[in-house]
């Protein structure tokens, strides 16, 4: 009897002990509460910003837009801006001056995450307590500034565009039936600019920071390093870039005469670029591919033959001894040193067999594709000059239109010498320092000089070419925004007799806004195709 | 007859009542034809309520009544068989033969639990180790083309390592995920999706891992298809649950030990290439296209001071017709002037695979293993495509003492990946990667390489070999781009699987059981990615060097405790509750060189020019669920079922991530249960069940957080940290599981003794509240959102017929037939919203859309535009005009009626297993065909060439042409058409790339039909007589050839594979790209042996 309580006591040990292993098992293995939460939110991401983290957020997301980046050459610029302003050459293909879907969605999504990543700012700012307001305006009045450049630069491209019921999915909290934007007409968002952007200029003359302010703007602003008085300069210069675009628009006329004549007599309240020193830019400084950097460049602007040089510009500058050739444009390889552009109006299969020759000039890989470093512009000191040379001489005078025009030349030598001399490459090998005696012969040269130009028109017409010069693919937009404007840059193009057959007066909207913001889309519908101008568009 | 009988029965029954006061003791034993203890058979006494089940041994004691009596052995598995037992007999051993149809008999059903088959309110089909391997598929989804009605499997072309997609009964999400869950021994393993239709992001193919299982170790595959059957799944099993179940030592039905061997060696072949034109070349006739060609289509470079002519550069080939006389070709060598037709498959080459698998297995009444070993190897036609594949599978159970029993699973799975296949996105959906007729694959990989090994150069590019460089016309950088890529660029994957499993089973009592087991599914692989130097280092620095390293780990666990008893002696019934969770981990890191090598060819890290960049990635998913199911048998004729899930997820806002699914189910066999059942009957069952599962968003999608990351310090003393809100997918925390409720009605037949049978269900699924990413405008600040906004409906009707067609003289014909219709309809979108928008092509030309009222995947074009009566317009060019604010329906992407059709035959020794499957209806939109169509490059663009293809005769610029078309329609004037087009302008613009905005594009023309029946397996096999085998130590033996995706028997569109457009595990990548790898055909032989 006891020898079976034994078997009986060890029976139940083995199975009391088996069952707790299964039972164990379960238990290890089982879920808590917890777990589920943790695992709700990647861990890669945060439920909270602030004010300083999201105004870098706010600068960082078009910077590949700013910096020379492979998409924005490759796929947006090569196929519409640097072939309507033949600011590069290109083989003659089908539909080469329709815009394509790719392009135009790139730049305008690029532009609306970054007003949605200002919105966001916005919002942060909004829900923070008056203090941090007060001490904090800065970043939303900094914001402001750089949000306007590229608001203006959509607006040239495409005519009214959504603005401001724009970018409020999140303010919104997620309603995405309130939040489909509709369409601010082009010529209402200009002025809404130009209002807030003289109200700004006057309010960074009063302002101060905080030492706290202050050092966390100097930490977050990778544009201006956190110098006021380089946004304020930004904010006018802005100003009279837009002041100017619209000037031939009869309802901003008198505006501009006013308000760029209150701008130029008044630097000490309102100043400007003056000199490459105040070039506002992005600055690159590190080239490794986590940091800002142009090192997408070199794609965006070689694949493809998009370096190519166009026939008009190297003409243009080689019978005028331009000192930039050497620096902006290097020989084809096969041509013993010779700079030849290619010719627009030739065949197809003429073009194609140049191109691969090797006769043919490129871009500068030193200074321009193979440049790492090469800054982000926003706007810099020729740009400013020839700004200014053109509202001197539309308010007659003409000794400081001088001034401003050969200051803007010189600027522009210098600003690519200097970025030049930046660059880690020497692909194109070193060239020549400029010297200040070859600018003055460029300047006297006959279709240079500014006494030579007998005639008002002629004057505007040197300053047209100059900006074409200085903009060329660098800054593709406003060149092409320009010489829509001015027409002053005699190019010839072949006809596409397969779509539309000249370069576009605009861009179309993005295939999305057809299709998902049909109801606000069909307000500009009627405007959407190529031969609408932009209300400036005067000429 | 019956009632007589019964009328009889009775006094007999009283009389054996009476004489009940005498009984005796039988012991006895059940055991198997291959002398296996048979445990749990049932023993039960006739006319008499005596019943016993045979123990672990398949002793069993029983009282019977005095005299002679006879009972009934029964077992699930075994066919029943009656003992007369004589009066004075005390001891009986029986002896159980297998039944035919063991599997059709048991099915293994959610969570791993075996059930008999008549007890299913539900509809499974199962699907036999035998039909998995017979034609060697590298992977067991693609073995079951037609095999199970309602299954639709899409096979990514490419290969061995090229995603695998399973739906089944038409597709459960409007987009999200729609693959089935895998689960493989009662455990859930690492399947995953792939997306290889965006070249950009990735260029080459990837695979899922479900590619990973070995068939040849696979026993039998079961598949849940409907909302009850997989209810016990809950949230996973919205797309329906595959349970694989893997080979074991139980069933070897041998003594000792069985080894069974099989190796297989193949070819895949390029194949269901487009239909290429074989007349001319590149170029345009004069008033089409001028582009320096003289009127003959040439131009001419001089070599050596002489003359020679050459295809202009054109991406069109409405050129020179071929006359075989000498031409200068783009690398420079002179050819004549004729079609290549190997054009552009001698891009690719032939894939050679093989495969080898020894199985050992063992096993007595206290335990068996069986342990397996495979090589495998596999290329792909993308050259330098190669698998190499090692797995080790053992399976085993054993019994701890008399009440507990513990299996064990261990499948180990090492993997080699040489250059998985490069996607050919840039040769056809690309109008300069496309070759044309006089141009070849083989040439490109001859001139890729420079002599000195770096990458090939154009015209006057820097090289330290210029002459070498390619100069002359009519070269296509894309493909040699792509001849380069895969010659010169390796990528290898190493990787390490192990899926493992215990089970417990603990018997406590006679009526409860408990059962616990425990998983992992751990995958470990390693990348390393080089690209060679593609010029020297005093060019500059070229080159990549990347590594990662990928972890995967599913731990999953479940534990039930199962109770059975009777009520009175008719009813049976059980009642489980259980718990289940699971954990998936997954992780990954990456790191490449920048800026390229410093050293050329040296392929590390430390060579990387700038600071090398890096990635990773991981995520987290949790879920876990109680479970409780109650089963009911009356009289083994009636059942019923009930289940309940209550789980829980952490993809799921946690304030709100518990939801619970339901299910119902009945089954009733009716020949058992009533009388007067016609003899041709043998076997009718109907069933009906209803069941609810759901769907939850993958991990991360719902919550809305800030991305963070830093940009390193710029001007102030620390690094700026930035923030940006979500303005891709816009997270949605209220988001709620998608929920599936679904009815379905069956009835299961067999006649004539079981030599015909019938399958045939019905279903009626609502999927609610689905999941989808709404497309935003990206001015309202994100360019989606994450919605609950649509309702779906999936009706359908399934079918399968089998039967022994013919049975005599050594002859034998097996067929079975599956069908399957499938009605998708999109029942609501959003308040207000009536059309939702999957993908616009090519800049407005058409869309994929899903209307309200339609089924998914509507297709849409623009129409011509007509005037007033109804007349096409035309255009001052000759070609149609478009309607560009119009879109219509010009075909929907879903399948009306897909299927199988297996037909077995043996004939003594000889066996010939031939499975077609077929498809009607549903369409897709090839583009990338049209745009070849567009380039001159298929048969169709020679339409109208000349007189003799039905050409117009007209001028032009003082030249007659004979290529002239005329479109019926009216000018914008409103006269009749007169504007005759060249055939080449109109095949070139109206097959072109893009919208109405950018072009006369036709996309309308793009969308065919895709219906087919495909010849899709062919095993032809040997069975070589015991003698033969036997001089071989074997004592089976079998030598079969095979061939798969062989030749079809119809098929609507010419100049694809049916298959070609699959690009992703989501059904919208399937509809338009074709440029993924070419398809392919396989021959190979086989051979098996057991001993």
């Amino acid at each position: 009897m006891k020898h079976q309580n034994i078997i009986y006591k060890i029976n139940y040990m083995k199975n009391f002990l088996i069952m707790m292993t299964l039972s164990l098992m379960v238990v290890v293995t089982s879920c808590k509460k917890t777990d589920f939460a943790d695992s709700y939110a990647d861990p890669s991401k945060i439920s909270v910003s602030n004010i300083e983290k999201q105004y870098a957020g706010f600068l960082k997301a078009n910077s590949s837009y700013v910096l020379p980046d492979y998409w924005n050459y490759f796929v947006v610029l090569r196929t519409t801006t640097d072939r309507y302003t033949q600011a590069t050459g290109y083989t003659n293909v089908d539909k080469m001056y329709v815009p394509g879907d790719a392009g135009i969605g790139g730049n305008w999504d690029t532009y609306y995450n970054l007003l949605a990543q200002y919105r966001e700012l916005q919002k942060i700012y909004a829900a923070s307590s008056a203090t941090d307001q007060a001490a904090k305006k800065i970043f939303i009045t900094s914001a402001t500034i750089y949000l306007y450049d590229f608001t203006q630069k959509l607006v040239d491209l495409h005519g009214s565009i959504p603005f401001s019921a724009a970018g409020n999915l999140s303010t919104n909290g997620g309603d995405y039936l309130k939040s489909l934007p509709k369409y601010d007409d082009a010529a209402a968002v200009y002025t809404k600019m130009l209002d807030d952007l003289k109200s700004i200029a006057d309010e960074l003359s009063s302002t101060s920071l905080t030492a706290a302010t202050q050092t966390a703007f100097t930490n977050q602003d990778f544009v201006n390093g956190g110098n006021i008085s380089k946004w304020k300069i930004y904010c006018n210069s802005l100003r009279l870039r837009m002041l100017t675009r619209v000037s031939g628009a009869s309802a901003f006329t008198a505006r501009y005469t006013s308000e760029t004549a209150a701008i130029l007599s008044n630097p000490s309240a309102y100043p400007v670029v003056s000199s490459n020193t105040d070039n506002i830019e992005i600055t690159v400084k590190s080239v490794s591919s986590n940091g800002l950097n142009s090192s997408g460049f070199q794609s965006g602007l070689e694949d493809w033959n998009h370096n190519i040089a166009s026939k008009t510009m190297i003409d243009y500058m080689k019978t005028n001894t331009d000192p930039r050739l050497r620096i902006l444009f290097e020989p084809g390889t096969a041509a013993a040193g010779a700079f030849t552009g290619l010719d627009q109006l030739a065949a197809n299969s003429v073009q194609d067999a140049l191109i691969a020759g090797g006769t043919i000039s490129i871009y500068n890989r030193s200074t321009l594709s193979r440049n790492k470093f090469f800054p982000g512009v926003l706007i810099n000191a020729a740009e400013v000059s020839f700004l200014k040379a053109e509202s001197y001489l539309k308010a007659g005078n003409a000794t400081a239109a001088k001034a401003a025009y050969e200051a803007g030349v010189r600027q522009s030598a210098e600003f690519y010498f200097n970025t030049r001399s930046i660059s880690g490459d020497n692909t194109a090998g070193t060239p020549a320092a400029l010297t200040t005696a070859e600018v003055n012969t460029y300047l006297a040269q006959p279709a240079i000089s500014w006494d030579a130009a007998s005639t008002t028109a002629a004057k505007w017409t040197l300053i047209a070419y100059q900006k074409w010069v200085h903009f060329n693919v660098v800054q593709s937009l406003e060149n092409w925004a320009e010489t829509r404007r001015l027409k002053l840059v005699s190019l010839s193009f072949k006809a596409d007799p397969t779509a539309q057959s000249m370069p576009p007066a605009r861009w179309f909207y993005p295939s999305g806004e057809s299709v998902y913001n049909t109801a606000n889309y069909g307000a500009v519908k009627a405007t959407d195709n190529l031969t609408t101008k932009l209300f400036w568009d005067t000429k | 007859m019956r009632k007589l009988l019964r009328f009889l029965t009775v006094p007999l029954l009283l009389w054996g009542l009476l004489a009940n006061a005498q009984t005796r003791k039988v012991t006895g034993k059940v055991s198997s034809s291959d002398n296996k203890a048979v445990v749990s058979a049932t023993i039960s006494v006739k006319n008499s309520k005596a019943k016993t089940v045979s123990n672990e041994a398949g002793q069993f004691t029983i009282t019977v009544p005095t005299g002679a009596v006879t009972i009934e052995v029964s077992s699930i598995g075994y066919t029943s068989k009656q003992v007369t037992i004589g009066a004075s007999q005390t001891s009986v051993d029986v002896v159980l033969t297998a039944s035919q149809n063991e599997l059709s008999d048991v099915v293994v059903t959610a969570l791993g639990i075996s059930k008999e088959k008549k007890a299913l309110g539900y509809a499974t089909t199962t699907i036999k180790s035998e039909s998995l391997v017979q034609a060697a598929s590298p992977n067991f989804a693609t073995a079951l083309y037609g095999k199970a009605p309602g299954v639709t499997i899409g096979a990514t072309p490419g290969g061995a390592t090229s995603a695998v997609n399973i739906s089944i009964r038409g597709l459960s999400s409007i987009t999200g995920k729609t693959q089935p869950l895998i689960i493989m021994n009662g455990v859930p393993i690492r399947d995953g999706e792939a997306s290889n239709n965006n070249y950009w992001a990735d260029q080459r193919i990837r695979g899922n891992g479900l590619l990973d299982i070995n068939p040849e170790d696979i026993d039998n595959i079961s598949i849940l298809k409907g909302a009850s059957a997989a209810a016990l799944y809950g949230a996973e099993a919205v797309n329906g649950v595959v349970l694989i179940t893997t080979k074991s030592g139980a069933k070897t039905g041998k003594k000792g030990l069985g080894v069974d061997f099989s190796t297989s060696a193949s070819v895949d072949q390029v194949a269901y290439l487009p239909q290429y034109q074989n007349v001319r070349g590149a170029g345009a006739p004069l008033n089409v296209s001028n582009g320096g060609q003289d009127a003959a289509g040439f131009v001419y470079f001089t070599v050596g001071g002489q003359k020679m002519r050459a295809l202009p550069q054109y991406s069109i080939n409405y050129g020179a017709k071929f006359d075989g006389q000498p031409i200068m070709t783009w690398d420079g060598k002179v050819r004549p002037y004729s079609a290549q037709t190997n054009n552009y498959a001698g891009l690719f080459q032939d894939a050679h695979n093989n495969n080898t698998t020894i199985a050992l297995s063992n096993g007595n009444e206290n335990a068996n293993f069986r342990f397996s070993l495979t090589h495998s190897e596999n290329e792909g036609v993308s050259v330098g495509a190669k698998n190499k594949k090692n797995i080790a599978n053992l399976n085993t159970s054993f019994k701890i003492g008399k009440h507990f029993s513990t299996d064990i699973m261990v499948n180990l799975i090492n993997q080699q990946t040489h250059n998985r296949p490069y996607s050919v996105d840039r040769l056809l959906n690309n109008f300069t990667g496309m070759i044309g007729i006089f141009d070849n694959g083989q040439w490109y990989k001859d001139k890729v390489l420079t002599s000195l090994g770096y990458r090939y150069r154009n015209g006057s590019d820097q090289s330290l070999t210029p002459n070498e460089n390619i100069i002359y016309s009519n070269f296509r950088g894309d493909i040699a781009d792509y001849m380069y890529r895969v010659i010169a660029n390796t990528s290898d994957e190493n990787s390490n699987r192990l899926i493992s499993s215990v089970t417990n089973n603990w018997q406590i009592t006679n009526h409860l059981k408990f059962r616990s087991r425990i998983s992992t599914d751990f995958t470990n692989q390693t990348t390393e990615d080089k690209n060679r130097s593609e010029v020297p280092l005093i060019f500059g620095n070229s080159g990549y060097f990347g590594m990662s390293s990928y972890q995967s780990t599913i731990n999953y666990t479940d534990a039930l405790l199962t109770y059975n008893n009777k009520v009175g002696k008719d009813l049976d019934y059980n009642v489980t509750g259980g718990y289940t969770a699971s954990k998936e981990t997954s992780s990954s890191l990456s790191r490449g060189s920048d800026g390229g090598l410093s050293t050329e060819n040296l392929y590390d890290l430390a060579a990387s020019v700038n600071t090398p960049w890096s990635g990773s990635n991981r995520f987290s998913l949790v879920k876990d669920a109680f479970i409780g199911t109650a089963n009911a048998n009356y009289k083994n004729y009636l059942f019923a079922e009930a289940t309940v899930r209550r789980d829980r997820t952490s993809t799921m806002n946690p304030n709100n991530n518990t939801f619970i699914y339901p299910s119902v189910n009945t089954s009733f066999i009716f020949t058992e249960a009533m009388d007067n059942i016609p003899s041709w009957l043998s076997y009718g069952k109907l069933r009906a069940s209803w069941g609810v599962v759901g769907n939850y968003p993958s991990p991360y999608m719902a919550n809305v957080a800030y991305n963070q990351s830093t940009l390193g310090t710029i001007y102030g003393g620390q690094p700026v940290l930035y923030t940006q809100v979500p303005t891709g997918t816009f997270g949605n925390d209220g988001i709620r599981p998608e929920q599936k409720n679904e009815i379905e009605l069956g009835l299961e037949a067999r006649f004539l003794n079981n030599r015909f049978g019938l399958e045939f269900s019905y279903y009626n699924a609502q999927v609610k509240d689905q999941i989808l990413p709404l497309t935003l405008p990206s001015a309202s600040g994100a360019g989606s959102i994450l919605t609950n906004i649509g309702t779906l409906r999936n009706q359908g009707l399934e079918l399968a017929l089998n039967g022994t067609i013919i049975q005599q003289n050594g002859f034998k014909w097996e067929a079975t037939l599956n069908l399957a219709k499938n009605i998708n309809k999109v029942e609501a979108l959003a308040p207000g919203l009536t059309r939702l928008l999957h993908a616009d092509y090519d800049g407005n030309a058409a869309q994929l859309v899903s209307e309200v009222g339609q089924p998914m995947g509507d297709i849409l074009a623009h129409p011509v535009l007509t005037d007033a009566n109804g007349n096409m317009k035309v255009g001052s060019d000759g070609l149609y005009l478009l309607d560009a604010d119009k879109m219509v329906k010009y075909g929907n992407a879903m399948p009306k009626l897909t299927g199988g059709l297996i037909n077995g035959f043996t004939y003594k020794n000889f066996t010939l297993d031939a499975l077609i499957d077929f498809r009607y209806g549903g369409s897709v939109m090839p583009t990338g065909i049209n745009w070849m169509t567009s380039r001159g490059l298929t048969k169709q663009s020679l339409n109208y060439m000349d007189e003799a293809h039905g050409g117009l005769t007209y001028t032009s610029g003082g030249v007659t042409y004979h290529d002239g078309m005329l479109l019926p329609g009216v000018k914008a004037d409103g006269t009749k058409n007169d504007i005759v087009v060249s055939q080449a302008y109109y095949y070139w613009n109206v097959y072109n790339w893009g919208g109405p905005q950018y072009s006369s594009s036709r996309y309308s023309l793009y969308v065919q039909e895709n219906t087919y029946i495909k010849m899709r397996e062919i095993a032809i096999g040997y069975n070589f007589g015991t003698k033969i085998a036997s001089k071989l130590g074997a004592n089976k033996l079998r030598l079969s050839v095979f061939g798969r995706n062989l030749f079809y028997l119809y098929r609507t569109i010419k100049d694809i594979d049916s298959e070609q457009t699959t690009a992703g595990s989501r059904w919208y990548q399937n509809v338009s790209n074709v440029g993924t790898n070419p398809s392919s055909r396989t021959f190979g032989v086989m051979l098996r042996a057991s001993f």
